[in-house]
Order: C-alpha cells, then sequence, then structure tokens
C-alpha cells in the first residue's frame, strides 16, 4: 500500500515535470512565431503546436495537482462534522473520483483509438491526433489512481 | 418525468455533492455526465465527454490561461510586488492611511499583470503587511485593504475570469479585457478614498508614515512600475490592437517579463522553477474545472431549464433592471459559497440567455457578474482572499479580518450601482477598441 502511494505520488511528480516542460516550449513557440512574423514569415502550424503542448500542459498536471490537494472543494460545510464522518465523507468523494476519472480515461483512450483508425490530422501540418489522445487519457488515468490512495487513506482513518 | 425536473434534481444533487466536499470540476462532470446518460443514451453520454475532454485541454483558445497566470508568477518570482509598493508608497506613505492607499495601488498594478484574486492578494499581503505592523496600522484596516486590493485582479486585464467568459459566451476577450479596465480603476478610487475617509474619522488607524523626498519619488517609479507597465502597455495594448491573440499576448508577456528579470539577475532557478510548478498546478485546478463546467453545460442544455427559465423570467414582464438585480443577488449568495470561477462557469449559461434577452449589452453583463463575484471573493464564510491573508497575518483573528472589511463592501456596493445606472463606465473603451 505504501509502494503503491510511493510509485504513484513519485509518477505523478514527473510528469509534473514534463507538463512544466510543455508549458515552457509552448510559451518559446508562441513567442518566436510572433517575432518571427513580425520581421519575416510565422512559423507553420504555431496553432496547432500550442494546442497540443497545451493539452500536455493540462493532463500531465492533473495528477499532481491532486496530491497536493490543489483541486477546489467547497469545505465549509463538511469541516464542522465529526471526524469520523468527515472520513466517510471522503470516501465517498474519492470512490466517486476515481470511478469517474477511470471512465473519462477509458472513454478517452477508446476515442484516440477511433481516431487512430479514421486516420483523423491536424489540417496543417498533418499531425496526428491521437498520440496526444492517448496522453490526454493517460494523465486523467492518474489523476484516477490518486484519488484510489485518497480512497485507501480514507478508509485507514474510518477504521482507526 | 420532464427535461426540466431532471434538471432541476441533477443541480439539487450537484449542491449535495459540493457540499460533502467533492471537487466542483469533479461534481459538475460527475453530475453533468450521469444526467446526460439518462436523458440522453450511455453511448451519446460516454461520447461527449471523451470528446470534451479532448476538445477542452487541447484548445488553443484555453491555452492563454497557463500563459497568462505564467507571466504573473515570473512577475511574483522576480519580486516585482516589492517594487510596485515601494513606488505607491513613495508617492502615498505620508498621508493618513498612505500604507493602506499604496496597498490598494500595488495591488491595481499587480491585478494588471495577474489574473486571480487570490494570487494577488497572497502577494501583496506577504509584502505590504509587514511595513503596515511597523507603523501601528489598525490590524483589521491592514488586512482589509489587502484583501479588498487584492479582489481586483479578476477584474483589471489580464483576467483569467474574463478570458473564461469570453470563450463561453463567444464574445471578443480583447473587448472584454477592455471593458475591465475601467471599472478596475474606479473600485482603486474608491477604495484608496475609502481609506482616506474612515482615516479622517479614526487617525489612529493609519498614521502617517514619513514624507519621501521628491527626487526619490522620481527615481522609485524606475524601481518597479516603469517596467511593469510598459509591459501591460505592450501586452493588452497588443491585444486592444489586434496585433495579438490573447495566447500570444500571455505567450510574449510571459516571454518579456521572464527575459527582463534574467537581464536584471532577479530570477534564479529555484524562482524559475517555482513559477512554472505554480502554473501547472493553477491550470490543471483552473481546467479540470471547466472540463466540469463544459460537460455539465451539455446536461444543462438538454434539460432546457435556461430556456424554461428566459420564458418565466420574460412572462413576468418585470423591468429588466429588476431582474438584473435579481442575477446579482444570486451572485451575491453564491458568492459566498462558492469559488468565482465555479459559480460563473455553472451560473453563465443559465443566466447569459435571460441577460441577452432583457437586452443587456453581453461585454457589460460579463462586467457586471465579475465585479459582483469580486464581492463573494471578500465576503464570509468562503471569502477566499480572507483566508489567504490569514495565512500570511497568522496572529489576527478571522473576525478582525472581516471587520476590516465591512468599509470596503460599502465602497463596492457604490461601484456596482455604478456600473448599473451608468454602463458606459464599461462599454466606452471597448467602442474605441478595434479587435
Amino acid at each position: 500500500m505504501n509502494a503503491l502511494e510511493k510509485i504513484i505520488y513519485g509518477l505523478s511528480r514527473v510528469l509534473n515535470i514534463f507538463s512544466g516542460i510543455a508549458l515552457v516550449v509552448m510559451m518559446g513557440l508562441v513567442f518566436v512565431n510572433v517575432a518571427l512574423r513580425a520581421v519575416w514569415y510565422p512559423i507553420l502550424g504555431t496553432y496547432e503546436f500550442t494546442s497540443f503542448l497545451a493539452s500536455i500542459t493540462i493532463a500531465l498536471a492533473l495528477a499532481h495537482c491532486a496530491v497536493k490537494k490543489g483541486h477546489v472543494a467547497i469545505t465549509i460545510f463538511a469541516d464542522i462534522l465529526p471526524a469520523r464522518v468527515q472520513a466517510v465523507l471522503d470516501m465517498i468523494v474519492a470512490v466517486l473520483g476515481t470511478v469517474l476519472f477511470v471512465v473519462l480515461a477509458w472513454q478517452c483512450s477508446k476515442y484516440a483509438i477511433n481516431i487512430y483508425h479514421s486516420g483523423e490530422v491536424s489540417l496543417t501540418t498533418e499531425t496526428p491526433f491521437y498520440p496526444f489522445i492517448l496522453i490526454v487519457a493517460f494523465g486523467i488515468l492518474m489523476l484516477a489512481l490518486v484519488l484510489l490512495i485518497d480512497f485507501f487513506k480514507s478508509l485507514c482513518r474510518i477504521f482507526k | 418525468m420532464s427535461p426540466v425536473s431532471v434538471g432541476v434534481i441533477g443541480l439539487a444533487l450537484l449542491l449535495f455533492l459540493l457540499a460533502i466536499r467533492l471537487p466542483v470540476g469533479f461534481a459538475m462532470a460527475l453530475i453533468g455526465l450521469s444526467g446526460f446518460i439518462f436523458l440522453v443514451s450511455p453511448e451519446g453520454g460516454l461520447t461527449m465527454a471523451a470528446r470534451a475532454c479532448w476538445d477542452q485541454f487541447a484548445s488553443y483558445n484555453f491555452s492563454v490561461i497557463p500563459l497568462f497566470i505564467l507571466m504573473g508568477q515570473f512577475a511574483f518570482f522576480s519580486g516585482i510586488s516589492g517594487r510596485l509598493y515601494k513606488s505607491a508608497y513613495n508617492w502615498l506613505g505620508h498621508m493618513r492611511g498612505g500604507l493602506a492607499m499604496a496597498t490598494v495601488g500595488a495591488c491595481a498594478g499587480f491585478a494588471a499583470i495577474c489574473g486571480s484574486s487570490t494570487a494577488t492578494a497572497a502577494t501583496m499581503g506577504a509584502v505590504s503587511l509587514p511595513e503596515m505592523r511597523k507603523y501601528n496600522y489598525d490590524p483589521a484596516l491592514a488586512t482589509g485593504s489587502i484583501a479588498a486590493g487584492g479582489s481586483m485582479g479578476i477584474l483589471i486585464p489580464p483576467s483569467v475570469i474574463l478570458i473564461v467568459y469570453g470563450i463561453m459566451t463567444e464574445q471578443s476577450i480583447g473587448k472584454l479585457f477592455a471593458a475591465g479596465f475601467l471599472p478596475g480603476i474606479l473600485e482603486a478610487v474608491l477604495y484608496i478614498t475609502t481609506i482616506a475617509i474612515i482615516c479622517r474619522m479614526n487617525p489612529a488607524l493609519g498614521p502617517r508614515g514619513p514624507k519621501t523626498p521628491f527626487r526619490e519619488k522620481v527615481t522609485g517609479i524606475w524601481g518597479g512600475t516603469a517596467e511593469t507597465l510598459a509591459i501591460f502597455i505592450l501586452v493588452i495594448g497588443g491585444l486592444f490592437g489586434g496585433w495579438f491573440t490573447p495566447t500570444e499576448a500571455g505567450g510574449v508577456g510571459a516571454f518579456l517579463v521572464l527575459a527582463l528579470s534574467l537581464a536584471m539577475r532577479r530570477i534564479k532557478w529555484k524562482g524559475f522553477t517555482g513559477a512554472i510548478y505554480t502554473t501547472t498546478g493553477t491550470t490543471a485546478m483552473i481546467l479540470i474545472i471547466i472540463l466540469g463546467a463544459i460537460i455539465f453545460n451539455k446536461f444543462v442544455a438538454v434539460t432546457r431549464v435556461p430556456f424554461a427559465l428566459a420564458n418565466w423570467v420574460a412572462g413576468l414582464n418585470l423591468p429588466p433592471l429588476v431582474v438584473m438585480g435579481m442575477i446579482i443577488f444570486v451572485y451575491l449568495i453564491g458568492g459566498c459559497f462558492m469559488d468565482a470561477l465555479g459559480l460563473i462557469l455553472l451560473t453563465v449559461p443559465i443566466f447569459f440567455p435571460v441577460a441577452i434577452a432583457l437586452g443587456f449589452d453581453p461585454i457589460w453583463f460579463g462586467i457586471i457578474i465579475t465585479r459582483v463575484t469580486e464581492i463573494g471573493v471578500i465576503t464570509p464564510p468562503v471569502g477566499m482572499n480572507v483566508y489567504v491573508i490569514k495565512g500570511v497575518a497568522t496572529d489576527v483573528p478571522l473576525v478582525t479580518i472581516f471587520r476590516g472589511i465591512v468599509p470596503f463592501l460599502l465602497a463596492d456596493i457604490v461601484s456596482v450601482l455604478l456600473l448599473l445606472l451608468v454602463p458606459q463606465i464599461a462599454l466606452l473603451l471597448p467602442s474605441i477598441i478595434r479587435y
């Protein structure tokens, strides 16, 4: 259990680093494109690659954000309840979150496979979409796994 | 069961899930997906949700959000907030309540490169609170002025809320930014006036600081204000002039702030990575809420609740301003319990058609609801800014901070009334710019 937590949290942190790299590359690409357009000619496909980089930035940061409890929740009402009731609520929340994101990750992979078979590519640079959709699916799956750890943790608190 | 009643049940379930601490984005996605499956079909719902994930995450429009956040973070980690405060303090510090006025001024300046209220409050709180302590400022006035000043972060461009509103309602982000500018200035002026009035009534609240020689006042401007202003003019000006898309404005702005900080040796590797990781975390947090709202809104659309509501309101035959007053009231109450972005995303699809049907300007509507949710950021029980400041000023009781906010709430009421009665405050600039 502890080992599982370590692996998932560690992987989330690594993914967050890749998210940061994608962010910096996106900033650089947007700036260079504007600068080149001013003096010469814009970079072909900037629009498409900005969206791809945005999808990587977002998808790979989801899990680490959940590890850091960064996803906004309204705590004002549940905070006044007894600790054990709160632990039960946290368990329900973790189960709902895990199920939701497992379903979304599964559907995104299915979507990626459909796009792969239909051979859909972007307009200008003809880059295939499916690898990026798979990255999004993977990021969402990692978020689900972090929530699964939350579920185990709340179980421990209930039966403590 | 009629679709409208399914919609109402869905909304009630959503409120329940929010109350048991399911994160806002998760709850909206869950209810939206289950409701859509219930009303349409499992196949249709699941495909819709998968498409929504991909379309929102890989959206050129939304890529503007991380870039503007990154710009604010680079500015923050290079210590721009301290220099902004010093400039404002040079000019205002010797007046009664001058440090609090300088806080509001510096908040307005920081809001011009940062799109978030909590970030503005946290940043300026760390800088200005120690100064106000040094000069024995009343803790309520000190913390209240930071909380209120910080709330300007979402009105003065760039603003995450206005970006999201613009994308959802298909309005020009450039025009929305332009529209937020004058109301933001008005707000800062009203806050400064409020401080002047309460310090006149009770001078002990905000003692005068030392007077700065005129020369230093002028040279101090180069320390931080001038470059902030230059980047703001270039980035926002480029957006207004139609040279940049919003994403380009954000990317260029982030790059320039980073380049300037590197050239001046104001940012180190740790600050650089700190800025990036804060940005990726905030981006994930915001985009999950957006994703949830998009999925939820697909469900709301099939329930026909907005249509029914718009029809019902039209049937009431009330004067439009009364209906607008009711909508504003909903945002005031909602803002007390929910964070600004979640509230706007949840409610805009429901109220936007009503506002348009009543003949209100879509740009003006965006500004007025943003202005009103700003109030929610500083009112109990879920005033995010208050908790942020509590984090900086650990020894000041929450009650004292809320007491300090009361006079600024009066100023807020005045500025909302002015915006309601004189829409031109918001609409003058957008009518001039091109983009």
